[in-house]
C-alpha cells in the first residue's frame, strides 16, 4: 500500500516538475522581452546604433577611414562624381573629407534631358535627368580614342530641379563654377526666366554659351543674352519669331549666329569681337566687299583674327564680293 | 628564419647569344636586397623590382650596401604581414622594368587582405600598387547609396562620432587630470 503511494507520489512530482520548469521558462523569456523592450526604449540611439555594427561584422567589411590619409584622397580621388557627391552625404566626416576644391570642367546641358557633364581630364562623366522611368540607374559608357564618356541617367519627376540641386551641391562641395552651358530653348517649357535667373544668382560668368530654339520670342531670347554673363565665346542657334537684331554683349571674343536672316552690313559693321562666324544670313556680295575693304584697311574690326559666313551667290561673289581686294583662292573645304 | 628566394632568375647570368661582340653591352650583375615582414621570412628582391618602392629605394640609396652586408642585413618590415609582403614582392617582380599597366586583375578580391594590402604598399611607397588598390577599393562601393556606402566602407554615422568624441576627451581630462596629481604629488 504503501509502495504504491509513494510511486503515485512519484509520478504526481515528476508530472508537476515539467509543468514546472515550462511555466518558469515562458515567465524567464517575458522577463526577457520586456527587459529587453525596456532597455530599447531607455537608450533607442545606442540600440540602433548597434544594429549596423552587427550587420557588419557578420561580412567582411573595409574600413576606409581606418587607412592613411594619402590612401584616402587616392580613394576619393578615383571615385566618379556621383559616388562621390553619395560619399560626401555618409556623415559630417565624410562630408569634411570630400570637401575640396576640384578642377573639373562642368558644362550644364538643357535639351531633352537636363544633364550635367563633368571633365575630369580625358573621363568626361554625364549625369541625365529624364522622366523616362526605365532609365533609372542605367550606367553606360564610351571609349573614343583615349578619352571615356560614362553616363548615368537618373529617373525624375523633375529633372530640371533635380538637376540644380545636384549642381548646387556638388558646387557647395567641391566648388566647381560652370564652364560652359547648351540650351534648347524648346525645352525651357515657360521656365526660361527662371532658369536664367538661377544661373544669374549662382555664378557670375561662364566661358560658353550655345542656344538653341525654335521660333522663340526674341524678348525671351534677348533675356537669356542680357543674363547670362558669358566670357569667351557664344553660339546662337536660336530662330526668332520676329527675327529682329540681337544685342550681343560686346565682351565676349567668339560669336557664332546660325538662322541669321536678320544680319545686315551695319550689324556686322558694329560687332567687336575675334572670331566671327555668320550662317544663313542675307548678307549681299556688295555688303561682304565693303565689310572686308573695312577690315583690311583697318577702319573697322581690329580685334577680328577671323570670319566665316555662307555666301548667298557663289558664282559672282570673285567679281563681285572681291572687287579691288587681292587674293589668293585655296582649296575648296569640304562640306560638312 | 628561413628564407624564400624571389625573383632569383633574373640573377643567373644570361648565356652569351651569337650576336656580334662589338654590339654586346658589358653587363652588370643585378645586386639583390633582403627584406622581412612580420613573419621573419626573408624575401630576396632585386634592386630593379624594388625601384617600385620609393621607401626602399630612398634606404638602398642612402644605405650603400654591398651584397653580403644586404644579406646580413635584411630590411625588416614588422608591420607588414608575411603574405602581404610576398604580395608586394610578386608585383614589384612582375613589373619590374615594365610599363605598369592601366588595370591589374590580380590584386586580392577579400576586403580585409585589399586593406592590409593598401596600408602596406602606401608605408612603402609603391605609387602604381597603391593605384590599383585604391580603383579596387572605389570600385566596392560604385553606384551604392550613402547608406550602402556606410555599411560597406564601415563608416560611423555622426552620433556614433559624437559619442566617440567625447569619450575621448573624457579620458584625456582624466589623464590630465592624473599627471597634475601626480605632479603636486612629486611637488610635495
Amino acid at each position: 500500500m504503501i509502495h504504491r503511494q509513494l510511486q503515485l507520489f512519484w509520478l504526481l512530482l515528476c508530472r508537476s516538475s515539467s509543468a514546472i520548469v515550462n511555466i518558469a521558462n515562458t515567465l524567464l523569456s517575458l522577463v526577457y522581452n520586456l527587459l529587453n523592450v525596456f532597455l530599447k526604449l531607455s537608450s533607442p540611439r545606442k540600440w540602433l546604433a548597434d544594429q549596423p555594427q552587427k550587420s557588419m561584422e557578420n561580412r567582411a567589411r573595409f574600413r576606409l577611414l581606418h587607412l592613411d590619409y594619402v590612401a584616402i584622397r587616392e580613394v576619393l580621388n578615383v571615385l566618379d562624381p556621383t559616388d562621390y557627391i553619395n560619399f560626401s552625404k555618409v556623415s559630417k566626416a565624410c562630408r569634411k573629407l570630400s570637401a575640396i576644391k576640384k578642377p573639373y570642367k562642368v558644362c550644364l546641358t538643357i535639351l531633352t534631358s537636363s544633364s550635367i557633364m563633368i571633365v575630369n581630364g580625358s573621363i568626361t562623366y554625364q549625369i541625365r535627368w529624364t522622366n523616362v522611368k526605365n532609365n533609372y540607374g542605367t550606367r553606360m559608357e564610351w571609349l573614343w580614342w583615349d578619352e571615356s564618356r560614362k553616363y548615368l541617367d537618373r529617373c525624375s519627376e523633375n529633372p530640371l530641379d533635380d538637376m540644380k540641386e545636384f549642381y548646387q551641391y556638388a558646387r557647395s562641395l567641391v566648388g566647381v563654377d560652370i564652364d560652359r552651358a547648351v540650351f534648347d530653348m524648346d525645352h525651357f517649357n515657360g521656365k526660361c526666366r527662371e532658369i536664367v535667373d538661377w544661373l544669374g544668382l549662382n555664378f557670375s560668368e561662364m566661358q560658353a554659351l550655345c542656344v538653341s530654339g525654335r521660333d522663340q520670342r526674341q524678348e525671351e531670347l534677348q533675356y537669356v543674352l542680357d543674363n547670362v554673363k558669358v566670357k569667351d565665346s557664344l553660339n546662337i542657334c536660336a530662330e526668332t519669331i520676329e527675327q529682329l537684331p540681337l544685342k550681343i554683349p560686346e565682351t565676349i571674343q567668339k560669336l557664332c549666329i546660325t538662322n541669321g536672316s536678320w544680319i545686315t552690313l551695319d550689324y556686322v559693321m558694329s560687332l567687336k569681337m575675334s572670331q566671327l562666324a555668320l550662317r544663313d544670313t542675307h548678307l549681299t556680295n556688295q555688303d561682304l566687299n565693303e565689310f572686308l575693304k573695312s577690315w583690311m584697311q583697318m577702319k573697322s574690326h581690329r580685334n577680328l583674327e577671323s570670319f566665316e559666313t555662307d555666301l548667298t551667290n557663289h558664282e559672282d561673289f570673285p567679281v563681285v564680293g572681291l572687287r579691288g581686294i587681292t587674293y589668293k583662292m585655296g582649296p575648296r573645304r569640304p562640306e560638312l | 628564419m628561413s628564407s624564400t628566394e624571389q625573383g632569383t632568375s633574373s640573377a643567373a647570368p644570361a648565356e652569351p647569344t651569337t650576336a656580334p661582340e662589338s654590339a654586346a653591352a658589358p653587363e652588370v650583375p643585378e645586386s639583390f636586397y633582403y627584406v622581412h615582414g612580420k613573419d621573419k621570412v626573408v624575401h630576396k628582391v632585386s634592386a630593379g623590382a624594388l625601384q617600385h618602392s620609393a621607401l626602399i629605394h630612398g634606404m638602398i640609396s642612402n644605405l650603400g650596401y654591398t651584397e653580403e652586408q644586404a644579406k646580413a642585413n635584411p630590411f625588416p618590415f614588422e608591420n607588414i604581414d608575411g603574405d602581404i609582403l610576398q604580395m608586394v614582392v610578386d608585383w614589384c617582380n612582375q613589373h619590374k622594368g615594365k610599363p605598369t599597366p592601366p588595370e591589374d586583375t590580380n590584386l586580392p578580391k577579400q576586403k580585409e587582405k585589399l586593406f592590409d594590402l593598401v596600408l602596406a604598399v602606401n608605408y612603402l611607397e609603391i605609387k602604381e600598387l597603391l593605384t590599383y588598390c585604391c580603383k579596387q577599393v572605389a570600385m566596392m562601393v560604385k553606384g551604392k547609396s550613402p547608406e550602402e556606402i556606410r555599411e560597406i566602407w564601415m563608416i560611423p554615422t555622426d552620433a556614433e562620432d559624437e559619442a566617440a568624441e567625447k569619450e575621448a576627451k573624457k579620458r584625456a581630462g582624466k589623464e590630465a587630470a592624473g599627471e597634475t596629481a601626480a605632479a603636486a604629488g612629486d611637488a610635495k
